[in-house]
């Protein structure tokens, strides 16, 4: 579906909802997304049916054990002294964790059957098959299982309803690339009827237009020269490279996050919240900061599912123990986080392919913050004596912004590139073969954009940074420009709509959906 | 009265939408580019009412039609409605047009063959001609027309997204000729082509030295792309047009423009496209006349009047424009005007005997055969196993038979023989020995040593 059809959808979606009666809101919700995602593609429908039941059934069959071990519990609670209890409950989780992991391994068992099946037979030297990718099972699939986790680990009550269940999985504006919502704080919005507030249409328009504005003026105008440059690196020196890598932060940055505008905006047509996803991750002044900020609920789910569990493993604490004894208690203190750490980010590279460039990015990312980890100590050393003046200064944020930029620009090299091996050649170039002729010399212009798109590109670029640097300082763009006065508000909108309108992408650009989707 | 939450909402909604609508009209006719000659002759046309004879079409018709020249022949006011890159969808707006203030005798539509090769029409017309029309359901029928056929509904929307204003000049110019064409003209005048004039009544002469005949050389051969069929798209297109010459009042007469000869050997479909719309016409009772097929003694070849592969200089126009004038006097008097044609394509083909370009193809081992070479496949693989081998090649009719001569350009551009007229169709040599030397070909068309002979030049690898 296209962005124009998705939009329109989304409103007439939404123009529905609110005529609809209260008590079969939700079902509607449910229709249209079942709707929306049968149109990508009807023969990706049976995945997303196989996660949601699998995983309705399976939280409903822990539930259950759970309280049918409650239920003997209190039954039996005169005859069983503390060792029978503690059998019983021993019994029940047993059997609670055989679904578990049989609905886990069933379901990132596909995932990972329909993403690495090919990378891998290829790597291997055989011919790859052409097997169906849906449309954003990763999403879809992590959000499920966060929602087994959280039900498994008694956070909250299995949903009993498949339907309202079917829904929370398939939320038509989700499904194209997240964020990876938690259950307790979206299921009941989804049920929820919402009345209808032109406020919600305002905000959620707003919001619309700033995705469509990021994706369309700036990923896809600046992705020509991104593919022209990663896939024939061999021809260009150093200096293009080095352009064609902040295009690809630029690109990136804008095709994800405003994809997650656009999604967040269609949710709030409906009076939905979705949690939000990015916050301005080039602000970051460390690499910790940075995946703080950028896809929020990946990390958010990688701490709590992964990073968690994982520090508290009992090996890890051992070791940490015995690190603490060898090393000192904060090397021992920072241990289970920095091998936590490289685990995760492991797994994220490995969730973004299965090549060995996606391998080395997650391990560059997590040993970075590993080391950093491990050396805080020696950060606060250094930083108080540097002093509180120079630390607080605005330089020095300048400086630890542009520190994390530069090492966050770094990994995109393996990133982007096809292959590990280009990746390597690439940066080698950086250091070593810059060819600053090329930036004069006519070649900025063989790369798919002309000097029109430049400027359109360095316009919008501003605009993009001067609204990050508002935001970054606290101020609340959307409610600003809504709370203007009529006259203002609507030259100011209408500016932005005929940039947007006048600059965007068409159709036969050379730029596909989202990013996202695909993974 | 209490408001209604929805209803005052989406009202506003509305409102604001509109709005921005008005911003995009504004955009679309005040922030583009605009096409000075084409805005010349729509302003012209549109405050005139004495037009008795409109010639409508693309700039072919604007490039080659001297209505001057056409209205002291004829005795009938003629003016060249014209918009250039139009197909049928701007013809007929641009006539619906030109029936708000004129009531024609007779309207001529001139197509090429590129009017007809696809229903759809190019972009670039419609921001010539649409902020321009002055009836909104004219504006609407042709916005509706073209993107029924190519479904660029956003993309013609928007037309200030791919015509807009480059620049505050830009934006001048398009004010200027919006609210004063000519003054503006006048203004723009000076630093435009001195070669091109606007002559008034749709007319533009060019009077330039430049001859299309190394366009022709390099070009013309590598066509590949263009399917001449009558669609059935264009066929419900010229019923409209004709319908809406007859509510009207206007006698129509479609002209086939005659296209440069190479086209007409490059392109067998080209003939096809003819005949099939020729045989539309006769069948829809409208007359249609081919000027591919005009005999030397209503119109020479002209070919050396081309400027580029399909406009013509002044003079070319004035031979065609009388040569036109001839056959409309005649028909409009109920002579019969066939025997100023050939009767069919065989017969004008037959009258072609020279070959309008040529080239030479250095032969790739391995490569695939293109069987429209006229070397023989089994012979030329074999040489090129133990030498470089070329191969001479033009455009020409079945009935001729070429012949090559191969000549090394020297740097003094003196000429060595390497291989003279008749002896073979290839050239053959030791490997890599005309390495960054000039191969020159020559082609003429054997029994016809008188007809002119053509050559290419292919710089060796």
């Amino acid at each position: 579906m296209s962005l124009f059809t998705l939009i329109v959808f989304a409103f007439l979606c939404a123009g529905l909802y609110y005529l609809c009666p209260d008590r079969f809101k939700w079902v509607l919700l449910l229709l249209v997304s079942y709707i929306y995602y049968s149109y990508c593609g009807m023969n990706a429908l049976p995945f997303m049916l196989l996660t949601t039941l699998s995983t309705w059934a399976g939280a409903l069959c822990i539930g259950a054990i759970g309280e049918k071990s409650k239920a003997e519990l209190k039954a039996r609670k005169a005859e069983l002294d503390a060792a029978g209890k503690k059998a019983l409950k021993a019994k029940a989780k047993n059997r609670q964790r055989i679904v578990f992991w049989a609905v886990l391994l069933l379901n990132f068992g596909v995932l990972a059957l329909l993403k690495y099946t090919s990378p891998v037979l290829e790597a291997m030297g055989r011919p790859a098959l052409n097997l169906l990718l849906p449309l954003g099972i990763s999403f879809y699939t992590f959000q499920s299982m966060g929602y087994l986790i959280d039900v498994s680990n008694g956070k909250y009550a299995p949903e009993k309803n498949p339907a309202k269940f079917a829904l929370f999985v398939s939320f038509f504006p989700q499904l194209i690339q997240g964020p990876i919502a938690r259950h307790d704080q979206l299921a009941s919005q989804l049920t929820t009827p919402h009345r209808f507030e032109m406020t919600n249409i305002h905000r959620g328009a707003l919001l619309m237009l700033w995705g469509f504005f990021k994706k369309k003026v700036i990923a896809d105008r600046a992705l020509p020269l991104v593919n022209a440059v990663f896939e024939n690196h061999g021809e260009y020196g150093g200096a293009v490279i080095v352009i064609a890598v902040l295009f690809y932060s630029l690109q990136q940055y804008c095709d994800f996050s405003g994809g997650i505008d656009l999604v967040t905006g269609i949710a709030e047509l409906f009076g939905i919240r979705l949690a939000p996803n990015f916050k301005r991750p080039y602000f970051a002044i460390s690499l910790g900061d940075f995946w703080r900020r950028w896809h929020i609920s990946l990390g958010a789910w990688m701490r709590d599912y992964v990073f968690y569990p994982f520090a508290l493993l009992k090996p890890v604490s051992k070791l940490s123990k015995s690190a603490k004894a060898r090393f000192g208690a904060a090397f021992g203190r920072a241990l289970p986080a920095a091998l936590g750490n490289i685990v995760v980010f492991l797994l994220v590279g490995i969730w973004h392919g299965a090549t060995m460039n996606y391998v080395l990015w997650g391990l560059y990312n997590g040993l970075i913050l590993a080391m950093s980890a491990l050396l805080e100590p020696l950060y606060k050393r250094a930083n108080e004596r540097l002093g509180e003046r120079v630390v607080s200064s605005r330089a020095f944020y300048v400086w630890r912004v542009l520190r994390t930029f530069i090492i966050v620009n770094i990994g995109w090299y393996f990133d982007r590139a096809l292959r590990a091996g280009d990746a390597f050649a690439m940066l080698g170039k950086t250091f070593f073969a810059p060819a600053f002729a090329q930036l004069s010399d006519g070649t900025l212009l063989e790369l798919g954009l002309m000097n029109s798109d430049y400027a359109i590109l360095a316009w919008a670029t501003l605009l993009l940074i001067a609204v990050s640097v508002l935001q970054e300082r606290g101020m609340r763009i959307r409610e600003r420009v809504l709370a203007l006065p009529v006259v203002p508000r609507v030259i100011l909108l209408y500016v932005f709509m005929y940039f947007v309108l006048a600059n965007f992408m068409g159709a036969n650009a050379a730029n596909a959906g989202f990013m996202y989707a695909i993974f | 009265m209490k408001k209604h939450p929805i209803l005052s909402g989406m009202a506003k909604l509305a409102l604001f939408l509109l709005g921005f609508a008005l911003v995009i009209v504004f955009a679309n006719t005040h922030l583009i580019q605009t096409d000075t000659i084409a805005r010349l002759t729509i302003s012209e046309m549109q405050q005139r009412s004495d037009i008795e004879l409109a010639l409508v079409g693309s700039s072919i018709v604007r490039d080659h039609f001297n209505a001057q020249l056409i209205t002291e022949e004829t005795g009938k006011t003629a003016f060249c409605a014209t918009v250039p890159t139009a197909s049928m969808p701007a013809s007929i707006a641009l006539t619906r047009e030109l029936f708000e203030t004129n009531s024609p005798e007779w309207v001529v539509l001139v197509t090429e063959p590129y009017n007809f090769i696809t229903v759809r029409e190019a972009t670039e017309a419609q921001y010539k001609l649409m902020p321009f029309l002055s009836d909104p359901a004219n504006m609407l029928d042709y916005y509706l027309r073209t993107c029924k056929e190519d479904g660029y509904y956003l993309d013609r929307l928007l037309m200030m997204r791919g015509f807009g204003a480059q620049s505050i000049s830009d934006v001048v110019k398009t004010i200027g000729l919006r609210y004063f064409p000519q003054k503006m003209y006048e203004r723009l005048l000076p630093d435009m082509d001195p070669t091109v004039s606007y002559q008034g009544s749709g007319f533009l002469r060019h009077e330039t030295d430049e001859r299309a005949d190394d366009l022709i050389r390099t070009v013309i051969r590598e066509y590949t792309g263009y399917h001449y069929e009558l669609f059935d798209g264009s066929k419900e297109q010229l019923e409209i047009y004709k319908q809406l010459c007859e509510e009207n009042g206007a006698k129509l007469m479609v002209v086939i423009y005659p296209n440069h000869t190479s086209h007409a050997l490059a392109e067998p479909g080209f003939l096809d496209y003819n005949d099939s719309l020729m045989k539309f016409c006769a069948g829809m009772g409208v007359p249609c006349f081919n000027f591919s097929f005009a005999r030397p003694e209503l119109m020479p070849n002209l070919d050396q009047y081309f400027f580029d592969l399909y406009h013509m200089v002044g003079d070319g126009a004035d031979i065609l424009s009388r040569a036109f004038t001839r056959v409309f006097n005649a028909y409009a008097a109920g002579e019969d005007v066939s025997g100023l044609f050939y009767e069919n394509r065989w017969q004008y083909l037959d009258s072609l005997n020279f070959t309008t370009n040529c080239w030479i193809t250095a032969y790739q081992p391995g490569s695939e055969w293109n069987p429209a070479l006229e070397q023989d496949e089994a012979r030329v693989t074999d040489l090129a196993r133990t030498q470089d081998v070329f191969l001479g090649d033009c455009n020409h009719y079945v009935m001729f038979r070429p012949e090559y001569k191969f000549v090394l350009l020297e740097q003094d551009g003196s000429e060595t023989l390497l291989q003279d007229y008749g002896a073979d169709t290839l050239y053959a040599c030791e490997p890599g020995a005309l390495s960054g030397q000039t191969l020159r070909l020559y082609a003429r068309i054997q029994g016809h040593e008188d007809s002119g002979e053509v050559w290419y030049d292919l710089l060796v690898e």
